[in-house]
């Protein structure tokens, strides 16, 4: 046997031990549950022997608070023995014999041209193709089973999914991939079937599982859509924008960097630059449901400025008001004389 | 004769059947999987692909693998 093949066979071995430990957590869970379940039914027994004494003495008041106990009781119960059957239920899965798991390791390798085992042979991996979605370049994965973790109740941290020439998206770089966030993947409607091929040693199965998973997208829940990938343009200039950087016109309903957009010096509204106006009085940007029109001189001002007075026209009544105000004191002095 | 049959669509069924002797991979495929198409999957037989000819023998170990799986957030 190659120095390759013994490596293999090697690591078939310890992915049937740390399988065959799970199983044997599960029992020891199952046997916990039970315990549980007995004193359960301990407890049913002796809330049966208090409404048998409570009957018979005829202690109605007592039954009733004795019933009370039962019904408590019966509301644990189901969530117990769901776990329980779970569980049992799994356990049914075999443990895969070295040589069947050694096959899985060498149908992987074909599957995937390549099988990479780390230096400490803790961990198995492939890499997919580069993956495009929709036109959106993602580039190549790393698929990383982590051996130990397969001696785990529950396998979702049995895996990471690694990006090799990360894409990721522009508002969250840690997403490089619409359903991989933080190296872990959402595997959505493969979950199961994930779970039950590497409960059962197929490793072949899971690696193929996941790539599945990688080369389809759903647009109903991703951590970042694909038409969001890169951003969004803005409206005005068409700079690529983070999505969580725009502004959004309250007045057009169109959305705009930061360079584009303002607000409204009345309201505080957000107004992008080309529908906020400018207020004749005070010269502040407002936007138009915040300019009117002064009813003496119809300039367009802000309702601000409006509500003050502060219309130039005013200013210029009051200038063309003075002069005459000064001659006024002449012509009230020749009536006085007059008098 | 019986066969193993691993169905990695949906939970991941996989148990032995029974398939009546001359029973093509095609045939065993189109009455397991209704309503789906053999081009959506991988079939591997024995763990090799095999064409939709291929006569199933006794102990054959089949698996269908889907090729598109939606996941999530």
């Amino acid at each position: 046997m190659h120095a390759e093949e013994r490596k293999l066979v090697r690591i078939a071995d310890r992915i049937r031990r740390h399988l065959l430990l799970r199983q044997r957590t599960r029992y020891r869970y199952v046997q916990g549950k039970l315990g549980s379940i007995v004193g359960e039914l301990q407890r049913f027994e002796a809330i049966r022997r208090k409404l048998d004494i409570c009957e018979s003495r005829g202690w109605h008041g007592a039954a009733l608070k004795v019933l009370q106990q039962v019904e408590r009781a019966c509301g644990d119960m189901p969530h117990l023995l769901q776990g329980v059957t779970q569980t049992a239920q799994g356990c049914k899965t075999a443990v895969p014999s070295t040589a069947e798991v050694y096959r899985e390791l060498l149908q992987a390798e074909e599957e995937f041209d390549e099988l990479v085992v780390s230096k400490a042979g803790d961990m198995v991996a492939v890499e997919t193709d580069s993956i495009e979605l929709e036109g959106l370049y993602l580039g190549p994965f790393q698929i990383q089973l982590h051996l130990s973790a397969l001696a785990e109740m529950r396998l979702d941290n049995a895996y990471d999914v690694v990006a090799l020439h990360p894409q990721p998206a522009t508002r969250n770089p840690v997403v490089t991939h619409p359903h991989v966030s933080d190296e872990r993947l959402c595997a959505g409607d493969a979950t199961a079937a994930i779970n039950a091929a590497l409960a059962g040693g197929r490793v072949c199965d899971f690696f193929l599982l996941v790539r599945s998973v990688l080369t389809t997208y759903n647009p109903d829940s991703p951590y970042v859509s694909i038409e969001e990938w890169h951003g969004r343009p803005c409206y005005e200039c068409g700079y690529t924008v983070n999505p969580d950087e725009t502004y959004w016109c309250v007045v057009c309903k169109e959305e705009y960097c930061g360079e584009c957009a303002s607000y409204c010096r009345v309201c505080d509204e957000t107004v992008c630059l080309g529908c906020l106006d400018k207020c004749e009085a005070c010269e502040d940007p407002v936007c138009p449901s915040c300019l009117t029109k002064c009813p003496e001189c119809d300039r367009s001002i802000c309702k601000t400025c409006l509500d003050e007075v502060l219309c130039p026209c005013h200013e210029e009544e009051e200038t063309e008001d003075e002069p005459q105000e000064q001659a006024a004191p002449a012509g009230a002095a020749g009536r006085t004389e007059a008098a | 004769m019986r066969i193993l049959f691993i169905n990695n669509h949906g939970g991941g069924f996989a148990d032995y059947m029974t398939v009546q002797d001359g029973t093509t991979i095609e045939q065993f495929f189109d009455k397991q999987m209704r309503d789906c198409e053999p081009e959506d999957y991988l079939i591997r037989v024995n763990r090799q692909p095999v064409d939709s000819d291929y006569v199933l023998q006794e102990g054959d170990r089949v698996t269908c693998t889907p090729t598109k799986i939606e996941g999530a957030a």
